[in-house]
């Protein structure tokens, strides 16, 4: 095939055959060099969090992709389309300019304290005075995991980045990782009884533009109670709207096991 | 059909065989001899007449009844089409024509054994090696040393005996000779055929038989219409015969 | 671990009764991959092809597997180039039926040849003349270029999407993926024309011989396009019966109907030319050559209905209905519709091949017949097994429809 082989004719029909068949090789190659190169600087440069994160958000149904500002009614029906990412949104940048603060309504039942924030994939941060922050689990994914079958805990001086995977837990038959609301390092591990699961030392000054705190927080509660009872309204057994809604007390038991791992997935945010 | 006219450039020898057939007896010694010259394998017992390597295949042939019933033979190897239908189509250039002596040559060392090239043959002269070649006891040391053995999975066919017009030239060459002595080229078939049934020769050497035979209008090809040039003809005396032959074979009647 | 690779919100089978369904298939697999090993360590003779006859079962379905498998890059070609969205669907399926096709297609060849060693030497010594030197070429690039598109939807796996690097991979092939796909339309324009070509530049063969435009035989365009109008109907089919078989709804009903409309409307064009390009070959083509067609058909069962079954029964006849909205509204017809469609250029491929190869040449030939031999059928059903075999576990484990999850939740 190759012009120096002994018995290669450079006749045309040859040379644009191999020509051809040569440039779509090389197309192929390219192409796959191309998306090697690229990926492998993207995980050097520490973007492959944020990859898995736009996957899986792009993956998830659009109930879960609801705008921040239409779960407090400012912007009715609105699906957020950038991964709730909210620094870089104008609609967003225009709304808290001119934000007035929401009052701080029902929560739908849940524990929602002040001094936190939320992210949208239910973990919660909390800036301590030592200039960390603490992370756990909020009062609605507490209640709905129950008591985990295991808990996944990165080890101290691992790195987090923000919407990146924290932690990942069990419960049954469901296995499910946890975002993580800041990017920083672990300085501490936690535990359900301490009260926090981890410690992070946040890389620069904390950024909070895309966390849910105080009145919006509580709206955020409230309307994830809707999104639960639609993720589970196909599962046999659980207690339609009509008859009250979930007992927000005992949301794990509310759950077939068999659904379990598919409403985890659908709350946590993770496709 | 846009392959009708003959190739452009004809070869600068066209090495040709006539086949008469009025003198063909059917006796198969073309065959024999065929086989003993290049090393062809005696057939596998489950062998049918479709799977065994024959380059030389001499049919037997019976006109209907209606047409006058009579029996004849036809012994067809491989027509050396000037205008091959088989070459263009081997994947991997295994088939080759020879412009000096259009003599189309298969090289096995070379064949894949896809089988194209015997699918775009309308004469089916070739075979495929579906078995490897086995010889009885003693015979393997009777074997000729200027041709190669085949194995198995190869396609093959009769290249008009091309070794001998290698050892042809080789003897002119080392006589100082540009050309052969036709005498010192005669394929296996035709040196063997006892009726004198075939004739070879160069067709552009107008003193040759050959030449003489194809020029007096009594040969023809086999498929002629299909355009493929054979360099194989056949002469018969019989009008009959020569019309049917004439034919292609999916005319019937 | 069975239960970790499934993707979330899909339901399965549970792992026994999956290992049950696939054992039948694993047999079917074995008993072929056994006959091909009668065919490798004794030859070729384990088969009841013979000089005359030397192309026969296993080339056929190469043809039609790979006629079949153009879904592959039809779907991709209307998706990411035409910018078909709602094609999005079938696509991961489309890519998996392409690469089991075509690998399938590529493993029974290299059995059907009698020296599989010396395959490399088509890439060594080619003979760009040759149609078959064109199909050797494209069908190895594509089948490496249907690789590239299958392995994204492995690395998405549920589990596998866990090593780091692994989806960033996907995720930087997948915005490439047009790339791919203009490459897969090229190639497979390409090698699905030179597998037509294989037969229409058979000179010493009238009943295959057709015509020529610029350098291809009229077969190499009408093997295009029939590959093309089947390739939407056989995605059709296969993810209708995937959502029988699991009992699944797997596509939206809109998907179906797109599909069948891509399909009957390129079926029109494809039988439209059929229909002249026979036409030419009737009344010009095969009388140059001395032969009236009338005789290809005089050799029971292969009569004239075989053209007209081929061109009308299993050509217009779908072509229509795929076109009507009517038909296209229910899944029972528009399924029937599919399947007379893939039956015809099935029927196609059965005739280049088979009648091609039994019609006589020489005056005194007559007309051959030849049956598989049961290492033949067993080699092809092995190819069955691994389609099977394959698609059932990338069925399982791999996220083939996107639509299923909603569809599910939705009841």
């Amino acid at each position: 095939m190759l012009p120096g082989n002994t018995d290669f004719i450079a006749d045309p029909f040859n040379l644009v055959f191999l020509g051809v068949f040569a440039a779509v090789l090389a197309t192929v190659v390219g192409t796959l060099v191309v998306a090697a190169v690229s990926a492998r600087r993207a995980v050097t440069r520490g973007k492959a969090a944020s990859i898995l994160w736009q996957h899986e958000f792009e993956e998830l149904p659009s109930s879960a992709k609801e705008c921040r500002h239409a779960l407090t009614g400012e912007l009715p029906g609105r699906h957020c389309d950038r991964a709730f990412e909210c620094k870089g949104c104008e609609t967003h940048a225009k709304l808290v300019a001119d934000a007035k603060a929401l009052p701080f309504l029902d929560t739908g039942g849940f524990d929602v304290p002040a001094d936190r924030y939320y992210h949208r994939g239910h973990a919660w941060l909390k800036p301590e005075e030592d200039g960390t922050v603490t992370l756990g689990l909020d009062d609605l994914a507490t209640r709905l995991v129950g008591k985990p079958s295991t808990l996944d805990l990165p080890p101290v001086g691992e790195r987090l980045a923000e919407n990146g995977p924290a932690f990942r837990l069990s419960a049954g038959k469901a296995r499910v990782r946890i975002a993580s609301p800041v990017t920083g390092e672990v300085v501490e591990t936690g535990s359900l009884a301490k009260g926090f699961l981890l410690r992070v030392k946040p890389d620069g000054p904390l950024d909070t533009r895309a966390l849910l705190s105080g009145g919006e927080a509580a709206a955020f509660f409230t309307r994830e109670m809707d999104r639960l009872q639609l993720a589970i309204s196909g599962a046999r057994g659980v207690p339609a709207l009509a008859d009250g809604g979930l007992p927000v007390g005992d949301l794990s038991k509310a759950i077939p096991e068999e659904d379990r791992d598919r409403v985890l997935g659908e709350m946590l945010l993770e496709a | 059909m846009h392959t009708q006219k003959p190739p452009s450039s004809l070869p600068a020898h066209r090495y040709t065989l006539v086949v008469d057939l009025d003198r063909c007896t059917g006796c198969g010694s073309c065959g024999t001899a065929c086989a003993v010259e290049n090393n062809i394998p005696p057939a596998p017992e489950r062998s049918t007449e479709r799977t065994g390597v024959v380059w030389m295949r001499v049919h037997e042939v019976t006109t209907p009844a209606t047409a006058g019933e009579r029996t004849g033979f036809v012994p067809i190897p491989c027509q050396q089409c000037d205008n091959p239908p088989c070459v263009d189509v081997c994947p991997q250039r295994a088939i080759e024509y020879d412009p000096r002596t259009g003599i189309v040559g298969q090289i096995p060392v070379r064949c894949l054994g896809c089988r194209y090239c015997m699918v775009a043959c309308p004469y089916h002269a070739r075979s495929f090696n579906w078995w490897s070649p086995e010889w009885p006891e003693g015979m393997a040391a009777s074997l000729n040393p200027d041709v190669s053995v085949r194995q198995r999975g190869v396609v093959e066919k009769c290249n008009f005996c091309v070794q001998r017009l290698q050892a042809a030239r080789a003897k002119a060459a080392a006589a100082g000779k540009a050309e052969i002595d036709p005498a010192d080229y005669v394929p296996a078939c035709v040196e063997a055929c006892p009726s004198r049934a075939l004739s070879f020769g160069d067709a552009t050497d107008p003193e040759s038989e050959v030449a003489r035979l194809v020029a007096d209008g009594e040969s023809f090809q086999l498929l002629a219409a299909l355009g493929t040039h054979p360099k194989v003809w056949y002469r018969s005396s019989d009008p009959v015969v020569r019309e049917r032959l004439s034919r292609t074979g999916v005319m019937r009647g | 671990m069975d239960d970790t690779l499934i993707g979330r919100g899909l339901k399965r089978t549970p792992l026994p009764r999956f290992l049950l369904w696939l054992a039948p298939w694993a047999g079917l697999l074995a008993f072929g991959l056994y006959a091909t090993y009668l065919c490798f360590a004794h030859g070729l003779n384990q088969t009841n092809m013979d000089n005359r006859f030397a192309f026969g079962l296993w080339i056929y379905l190469d043809l039609t597997v790979i006629a079949l498998g153009a879904g592959a890059f039809f779907t991709g070609f209307l998706l990411y180039i035409l910018k078909r969205t709602e094609l999005k669907a079938v696509i991961n399926s489309a890519v998996v039926i392409g690469f089991i096709c075509y690998s399938g297609a590529v493993g029974i060849l290299m059995v059907d040849v009698g020296q599989p060693l010396r395959a490399w030497f088509t890439f060594w010594h080619p003979n760009v003349h040759s149609m078959l030197t064109e199909v050797t070429f494209c069908i190895t690039l594509y089948l490496g270029v249907l690789a590239v598109e299958y392995a994204p939807l492995v690395m998405k796996n549920r589990r596998l999407k866990e090593i780091p690097g692994l989806l960033v991979l996907e995720h930087k092939l997948h915005k490439l993926m047009v790339v791919f796909a203009g490459i897969g339309t090229l190639l497979s324009f390409f090698h699905q024309g030179s597998l037509g070509g294989l037969y229409g530049v058979l000179r010493g063969n009238p009943f295959a011989f057709r015509e020529h435009i610029f350098i291809w035989p009229t077969t190499f365009f009408l093997f295009i396009l029939s590959a093309a109008a089947v390739g939407p109907s056989f995605v059709l089919l296969t993810t209708w019966l995937v959502g029988k078989v699991s009992r699944k709804r797997l596509v939206s009903p809109e998907v179906f109907q797109t599909l069948g409309k891509i399909s009957g409307w390129l079926l029109l064009v494809y039988v439209v030319l059929k229909g002249i390009d026979s036409l030419v070959w009737i009344n010009a083509t095969s009388p140059k050559t001395g032969v009236q067609v009338s005789s290809f058909y005089a050799h029971p069962p292969f009569g004239t209905w075989i053209l007209f079954a081929e061109v009308v029964l299993l050509g217009l006849v779908p072509a229509v209905l795929l076109l009507s909205r009517r038909v296209r509204a229910r899944t029972g017809l528009l399924v029937l519709a599919a399947v007379m469609a893939c039956a015809g250029v099935v029927l196609n491929r059965y005739v280049m091949t088979i009648q091609t190869l039994a019609l006589p040449s020489l005056p005194f030939d007559s007309f051959l017949s030849y049956s598989p031999s049961w290492q033949e059928t067993a080699a092809f059903l092995a190819v069955l097994g691994y389609g099977v075999l394959l698609y059932s576990i990338s069925f399982r484990w791999l996220n083939l429809f996107p639509e299923e999850r909603e569809l599910a939740a939705k009841g």
